[in-house]
């Protein structure tokens, strides 16, 4: 473990964020006419070593934007514009085999469900020492010794026997781990981490939680963290991204958010999550649905769902808020966030 | 009533569902060499339960995956057959139920399944699904169309969905609608009792509300009682007037929620409380 964090070493500040998303669209179908937008118009910026929060409702396009950074995204889906500079490289412009290089090596995903993730014909440790020879040209027991290494790190006991060890013969929790471990093993710059505990336990949930944030403290791994729940964002990111259709809706550092919410998809959403406080009555919830994909209101897509909305809402498309005070990077695309 | 859920749960309501030392076990698959060389190994799922439903509430069952209480929850509505122990339903003992009431009891005990998709199928309509369920209610008596019709009308009024969706796919519905179907389909035996088995873990925050209300909107108009099969405490907190904690197939804690979740007295309880995301507060267990 020492090991690793020796080879990535003090992590130094530079003024181009690690991972800059500008104006990206993410589009379904290619023809003109039965073209949808699925993801419309996404800034995001992650620097190194910071953890993000990427928040939404399923079909909101928080997976499709990760998929795009990852230049992974399913057939039919294309980046129709926009740019995705990672490290002072353009990734959209990249020839796949350039991509092919940096995926695993400088950016890594972990995905909702490790088991269809993993290989179910291949020993854990084998596929994690399979990964480190592609992109590092380090002998065979330096390779093994790494793999070990890696798997005490991310929580696995005895990890010389459960190398050997095939995916089916683990439990969820340790699925996700050595999928982490499989993420991390090349000491990338940025992890990607896509819904990681949705399909785990509670206790299964806070441990994982609790892995990747040593793994950000202990390596310097700058994590995007995909979820629908703000609470279990807030506990471990630095700022976090809220998305509604395709678009981000409001951005700034968690406490923000949480304290100070500006749009009212944020404040509803904050509302909606269950929590242990002994409060009766029926729970909160967000009426409707969100609007379908390539059926977009004229004004603001959560207008209809929206306890605030104003007639000028549904007609005429919000503003960009920013909090004046610029440093704190608080946004919001709202009529009443000023 | 839920401002007087917590007095109401003090006053002992009679049990629909007794459960009398339940037992579900496994026997381990051995390979052919081991079939001759080692014992049969057997691993309880549900290990000793003795629970008592009360009529008109929802109790809810927590714990781990793995923990048992899913199978539980298949054993209530017989869709697995205990190993041993017995199961009392209205006082009778279930295994022994004369045929014509074996039946009866299929109707009256429904359940809801956590995943909406797998358990509806892909090639029938919204309308063909709902209207098999109530069909399958009166094959004795037989059933006019036009009654399924209006029947379904007022099961798609009751779950709070538009009637237009009856002409629709599974595929073409929201996972929240989708969950509302399984509740209606359940909904359309007219039941006593309700398994709902996760019935919101595979929906999207925004959404868990409106199921959770939706059960208790049915627990408060049609007096149905609900078993809510559950790992989230707060959901389970919310609505449940008793609820049981299960460990390795037993249960280690059960009373009224505030009692059980308030001051817990098992330390796994205790675990499962300290794992809820808790937000900004939940920051300093990393620091």
């Amino acid at each position: 473990m020492s090991d690793v964090v020796a080879a990535i070493g003090p992590i130094a500040p530079r003024p181009e964020p690690l991972l800059r998303v500008d104006g990206l669209w993410v589009t379904f179908g290619a023809r003109p006419e039965n073209k949808r937008d699925a993801v419309r118009n996404v800034d995001l910026r992650v620097e190194s070593g910071e953890v993000i929060g990427l928040v939404g409702e399923s079909g909101s396009g928080k997976s499709l934007t990760a998929l795009a950074v990852m230049q992974l995204l399913p057939p039919g889906a294309r980046a129709t514009s926009g740019r995705i500079m990672f490290d002072g490289i353009d990734l959209l412009a990249l020839k796949r085999r350039a991509m092919n290089e940096r995926r695993g090596r400088d950016i890594a995903m972990i995905f909702q469900d490790p088991l269809t993730a993993l290989n179910p014909t291949i020993p854990i440790g084998r596929q994690i020492y399979d990964c480190i020879r592609t992109h590092d040209d380090i002998g065979r027991q330096a390779g093994i010794a790494r793999v070990e290494e890696l798997l005490e790190l991310v929580g696995i006991p005895h990890p010389h026997e459960r190398a050997r060890a095939y995916a089916h013969e683990l439990s969820g929790g340790m699925r996700q781990r050595v999928m982490t471990a499989l993420a991390i093993a090349c000491r990338p710059k940025l992890l990607i981490a896509d819904e990681p505990t949705t399909a785990l336990d509670v206790t299964v949930q806070a441990q994982i939680m609790k892995m990747l944030d040593r793994i950000r403290r202990e390596l310097g791994i700058a994590v995007l963290f995909i979820s629908h729940n703000l609470d279990l964002v807030s506990e471990i990111c630095d700022r976090t991204y809220v998305m509604y259709a395709g678009s981000i809706v409001e951005s700034g550092a968690v406490e923000t958010l949480f304290d100070a919410p500006r749009h009212p998809y944020t404040r509803q959403l904050l509302r909606c999550i269950p929590r242990l406080d002994w409060t009766v009555g029926p729970m909160s919830t967000i009426p409707g649905l969100p609007p379908r994909l390539g059926t977009l209101p004229p004004g603001c897509p959560f207008a209809p769902r929206c306890e605030a909305a104003e007639p000028r809402c549904s007609d005429e498309k919000p503003p960009i808020w920013r909090e004046p005070a610029s440093g704190s990077g608080h946004m919001a695309v709202c009529w009443r966030a000023a | 009533m839920n401002a007087i859920a917590p007095a109401l749960a003090a006053i002992k309501a009679p049990p629909l569902c007794e459960l009398h030392d339940i037992r579900k076990e496994y026997v381990l698959r051995r390979g052919l060499l081991e079939r001759f060389t080692r014992p049969e190994r057997r691993v309880a799922a549900v290990d000793g339960v003795s629970l008592a439903i009360p009529q008109g509430r929802i109790f809810g069952l927590v714990g781990e995956s793995g923990c048992g209480k899913s199978t539980l929850g298949q054993i209530m509505v017989r869709l697995i057959e205990p190993t041993s122990g017995t199961l009392l339903y209205r006082g009778n003992d279930v295994s022994r139920l004369p045929p014509e009431e074996r039946h009866s009891f299929r109707h009256r005990v429904q359940m809801v399944f956590q995943d909406t998709s797998s358990s509806l199928n892909p090639r029938k309509r919204i309308r063909r699904a709902l209207g098999e369920a109530i069909r399958a209610r009166e094959v004795s008596n037989g059933i006019k169309t036009p009654v399924v019709q209006a029947e379904m009308t007022e099961l798609m009024r009751q779950v709070g969905l538009d009637v237009a969706l009856l002409g629709r796919f599974p595929h073409e519905l929201s996972g929240g609608q989708r969950q509302r179907i399984g509740i209606a389909r359940a909904l359309a035996m007219k039941p006593e009792l309700l398994i709902a088995d996760e019935p919101v873990s595979s929906l999207d925050v925004s959404l868990q509300g409106q199921i959770i209300n939706l059960l208790q909107d049915l627990n408060d108009r049609l007096n149905l009682t609900i078993v809510l099969v559950s790992h989230d405490l707060a959901v389970v907190a919310r609505i449940c007037a008793e609820i049981a904690v299960m460990k390795e197939g037993k249960i280690v804690e059960q009373g009224p929620p505030r009692t059980v979740l308030g001051a817990p007295s098992h330390a796994y309880t205790r675990t499962l409380l300290s794992s809820i995301p808790r937000g900004l507060v939940g920051r300093s267990r990393y620091r």
